[in-house]
């Protein structure tokens, strides 16, 4: 691999007060990959991904993005490198002042700052449409279902065509149609936009759909770190509990 | 010992919180979009529970004055002690009193549904400081709507205190203005009004450090709101005793 | 975020057009947009005046202190910007002046400009108006003491003049006398006290003398009355009002002189219905008198009470010379203090034995009274005279009575000799002392003193 890797953990720590959510973690990630964090509740998924964005900063270890340590670099290269990231957060995150077309708009405003506002609104209808929200640009967050609100996330994950998306739980607490609705989303955009995907997931089955790779975090560590099939041959138990089909 | 230390641990941490936004709200870029948003919610949202109280609570205390000096013969004093009243020390208190309440439970609980919601990471996630965004603009925003909606009040009392009197005496609306400024000075106006930007600081500052800083679900945002109010509304008793020495100090004429 | 700009826009408008028409209607907003004029004024005490504070013209609120100099010696005056509406302007005058008053009795200071006349010219910009300082209640107080210093000196010389008044009458009234009695004891009928040419000129000019009394006495009254008058419109304290109007309510007495007269006289002259018309004159004259005296005696006796005077009465330790004993008069300061000219009338040489064996004034003595006489000339018309009688016989009644008819002796024959004024003359009878300050210890004889007039 002569390219980098899309993202890189060289022995991530991170501790809450006295509880310890991250301990060592290292992994890499190559670009176009897509890689499926499973867990149980409380092991520091979320952590993870917001350590990713620069939200959060490693106690210890380095967090780099296509080579760049994002715990180091100053507020405008965050800016910078924040650019390519989409994220998409568990409940949506949408602005409840804001419409759905004002939720996406904020990040091209935000973010990319060249782009005219005939260009944003161009920009906002095409994302909505991908995500099948064209109708619903005006609407308040108040007023769409979870799973329209999920998508909604997603649209201004995307509305900036990242290299990297993160999402957190983007099919939890949905049926399981929309649930695969969304799963499918996802594989449009890495399929389409050769987007590094992160997703952190309970769900197992559409993380054997979605991921190329899959890392099992057990209370801050991690555990297992590879292709579905090679970890249900993995000698941990939780490892192999968490992994295989049966374990929803 | 730990209470005491707890204590003091997060009147740094509020008064810190404070000059933060104070600082914040010099260091560009400004966000004006929203700041325009909080004025519009805290300033125009507010005002019809302002006039509203302010009518009403003119009228009652014009009813009061009335009985009490009718039995002196001084009923021509009752304009006067409506606008002495208000001007001086009603009007201000009692809007930034109204606005704690409703402007801080809404700051309060609307920053921790944000942080809860994971809106304030999502505005983090865009490079956008959402400290200045969220926070400085409400505290700034409070500073400059409390003297707005105070005038307001002043007036809607005025009002309020004519209507009575014009229902019971059937004063003049003219002879109402005439005796109400009489003997109001602008020292009488302008400071009084002008200290209600304290009570905004406070208002904002207090309720915003609840609800920024609390992450804690539905209860937090319960919590965040109930705790802004009541702390607001306290601090902002406390600050005025202290801002009516200083004006005292300041237009020592006013002091009798 | 859909931003309502036109809410915003009536909010923040309308609050900034309800603060500025507060602005406006407030008290000094006229000052801040009508144009102004500056005076000064000097004060020497500022009574709490201070920056700010309101300035009145005629009493229409006009302005305020806009700054106070601070004098840079005790003896400077504080110098005062006066921060003066234009309109108002016209009213202030070269004439115009500035005093302190306050609103109501606890209300605030502010400065009055009392406007001018119309003749004069409009004060200019930048004048400085007089201040007149305002009246503290010491100063109404010293003011008053002035008042009163200056009463004392005026009721000192109407006393004075009264006192020489009332002792005329009684001169006058104890010719009557005489007279009456001269009837009564069967000294001729009254047919015969009538047609009696001399007689008849005594009644008569007893009766004139008795008028010109009366007409000095109510003169003395006027002037009385109007010092009662000037110093009751002096705005003095109600309560020294009070006073004086007390000391007039208790104080009913006659003068001595003037009730005993008139008991005298109603008797005398009543039953008799002699002299009919002598009698109707005299009794009409005696009433006026009465009447004159009575008044006077009220005023003067309400003054004696008046505590304000009190200090000057018992100076003089007298009020008439009739109610002076020997003693007192020997001992009086006010006598002691006259520069008085004094001529010693030895008894041996001015008095002599007549043929009824009475004392009659010798003309050595005449003489000697004429050369006294002769040193004051003209001045002697209002000439304050006391005629101290003295005798140094071994009964003390001798003394008495030989000391007493001596000074009428002498009176009689001043007022007759040189048509003095009987009102001018006491009689003070002395046994054999003479007051310590006449540089004699004893004497016998007599002694005119001329006293020093009143001024």
């Amino acid at each position: 691999m002569s390219d980098p890797p899309a993202i890189e953990f060289q022995h991530v720590s991170k501790t809450f007060g006295n509880r310890k959510v991250l301990v060592d973690v290292s992994f890499k990630l190559g670009k176009g990959e897509a890689l499926c964090i499973l867990g149980r509740s409380g092991t520091g998924k979320t952590v993870t991904l917001k350590l990713m964005d620069g939200l959060l900063k490693p106690d210890s270890g380095k967090v780099c993005i296509e080579s760049e340590d994002i715990a180091q670099v100053g507020e405008k290269d965050l800016s910078r490198v924040r650019r390519h990231i989409g994220f998409l957060f568990q409940s949506g995150a949408l602005f409840d002042s804001f419409t759905v077309g004002e939720n996406l708009a904020l990040p091209l405003h935000r973010l990319d700052k060249t782009k005219s506002s005939a260009e944003i609104q161009q920009a906002i209808e095409e994302t909505l449409k991908r995500v099948g929200l064209d109708h619903d640009k005006d609407k308040m967050p108040a007023e769409l279902s979870g799973g329209m609100s999920k998508r909604a996330g997603l649209a201004r994950a995307l509305v900036l065509n990242p290299t990297l998306l993160l999402a957190d739980e983007p099919t939890s607490g949905l049926d399981q149609i929309t649930a695969s609705e969304i799963d499918n989303l996802l594989i449009k955009v890495k399929k389409d936009l050769h987007t590094t995907l992160v997703i952190v997931t309970h769900d197992v089955r559409s993380a054997r759909r979605v991921a190329d790779h899959i890392a099992i975090l057990d209370q801050g560590r991690l555990v297992g770190f590879g292709t579905a099939s090679e970890l249900e041959k993995s000698d941990n138990e939780v490892v192999r509990q968490l992994v295989s089909e049966s374990c929803i | 010992m730990s209470m005491l230390r707890d204590f003091f641990t997060f009147i740094g941490k509020v008064s810190c919180f404070g000059v933060k936004a104070l600082v914040g709200a010099f260091q560009p870029p400004l966000e004006w979009e929203f700041f325009l948003g909080q004025i519009e919610e805290i300033g125009w949202r507010s005002l019809p529970l302002i006039l509203a109280a302010g009518f009403a609570l003119g009228v009652v205390m014009s009813m009061h004055t009335r009985g009490t000096l009718v039995q002196f013969g001084a009923e021509a004093m009752i304009p006067t002690l409506q606008s002495a009243a208000f001007f001086n020390e009603l009007g201000p208190l009692v809007t930034a009193l109204l606005v704690a309440g409703r402007v801080g439970a809404a700051i309060g609980a609307g920053l921790t549904n944000m942080r809860v919601t994971e809106q304030i990471d999502a505005i983090e996630s865009l490079s956008v400081d959402s400290f200045k965004m969220l926070v400085v603009t409400r505290i700034v925003a409070c500073i400059f709507v409390l003297p707005l909606l105070t005038v307001f009040m002043d007036f809607a009392s005025l009002a309020g205190g004519f209507f009575s009197e014009h229902a019971t005496s059937h004063i003049s609306l003219q002879l109402y203005m005439t005796s109400a400024f009489k003997t109001v000075e602008w020292a009488n106006f302008i400071p009084p009004t002008l200290k209600t930007s304290v009570f905004g600081l406070i208002i904002g500052t207090v309720s915003g450090y609840f609800g920024y800083t609390t992450n804690e679900g539905s209860q937090g945002v319960q919590r965040a709101a109930t705790n802004s109010v009541v702390l607001s509304s306290l601090l902002i008793i406390v600050v005025d005793v202290i801002l009516v020495k200083v004006i005292f100090f300041f237009f020592p004429g006013q002091a009798i | 975020m859909k931003i309502n700009y036109a809410a915003i826009g009536v909010f923040v408008l309308s609050a900034v057009v309800l603060f500025s028409v507060g602005l406006f209607l407030i008290g000094n907003s006229h000052e801040a947009f009508s144009r102004h004029v500056d005076f000064f004024t000097e004060l020497t005490n500022t009574n709490g005046i201070s920056p700010g504070s309101k300035v009145k013209v005629s009493g229409f609120s006009a302005g305020q202190v806009s700054a106070i100099q601070i004098p840079d010696r005790p003896s400077g005056k504080f110098r005062l910007k006066l921060h003066v509406d234009d309109k108002l302007h016209k009213l202030v005058r070269e004439d115009s002046f500035v005093t302190v008053e306050s609103d109501g009795l606890v209300g605030d200071k502010f400065l009055l400009i009392h406007d001018g006349t119309d003749q004069a010219q409009q004060a200019p910009r930048g004048a400085t108006l007089r201040g007149q300082e305002p009246i503290e209640l010491s100063a109404v107080i010293a003011k008053m003491t002035g008042v009163m210093d200056q009463a004392n000196v005026t009721i000192g010389d109407i006393r004075t003049k009264a006192d020489g008044t009332l002792d005329a009458i009684s001169a006058t009234v104890n010719n009557a006398n005489g007279i009456v009695d001269g009837i009564r004891s069967g000294k001729g009928t009254v047919g015969m006290l009538l047609t009696d040419q001399q007689t008849s000129n005594s009644v008569k000019a007893a009766v004139g003398n008795a008028q010109q009394a009366t007409a000095n006495l109510d003169q003395v009254f006027v002037q009385a009355k109007q010092v009662m008058t000037d110093f009751q419109s002096r705005d003095l304290s109600q309560k020294a009002e009070d006073t004086l109007n007390n000391a007039k309510d208790a104080s009913r007495n006659l003068d001595q002189t003037s009730r005993q007269l008139n008991v005298a006289l109603n008797e005398a002259l009543g039953p008799d219905r002699a002299g009919d018309n002598a009698a109707e004159n005299i009794r009409e004259s005696l009433a006026n008198v009465n009447l004159a005296t009575a008044n006077m005696a009220e005023d003067t006796e309400a003054l004696k009470h008046e505590f304000f005077f009190r200090g000057f009465f018992k100076k003089r330790g007298f009020y008439s010379l009739q109610e002076l004993t020997p003693d007192q008069y020997r001992s009086n300061s006010y006598f002691e203090s006259q520069r008085s000219q004094r001529a010693w009338l030895n008894a041996t040489d001015a008095f002599a034995t007549d043929a009824k064996g009475n004392e009659v004034l010798s003309p050595a003595g005449e003489q000697q009274i004429d050369q006294l006489i002769g040193t004051i000339k003209n001045s002697v018309i209002d000439q304050p005279i006391i005629v101290e009688g003295y005798s140094n016989q071994a009964l003390a009644a001798d003394e008495m009575v030989a000391s007493r008819s001596r000074s009428i002796l002498v009176a009689h024959y001043l007022e007759e000799h040189f048509h003095l004024s009987a009102r001018n003359i006491g009689l003070m009878p002395l046994n054999a002392t003479a007051p310590a300050s006449s540089g004699k210890s004893s004497w016998d004889g007599a002694c005119v003193v001329l006293l020093a007039k009143v001024k």
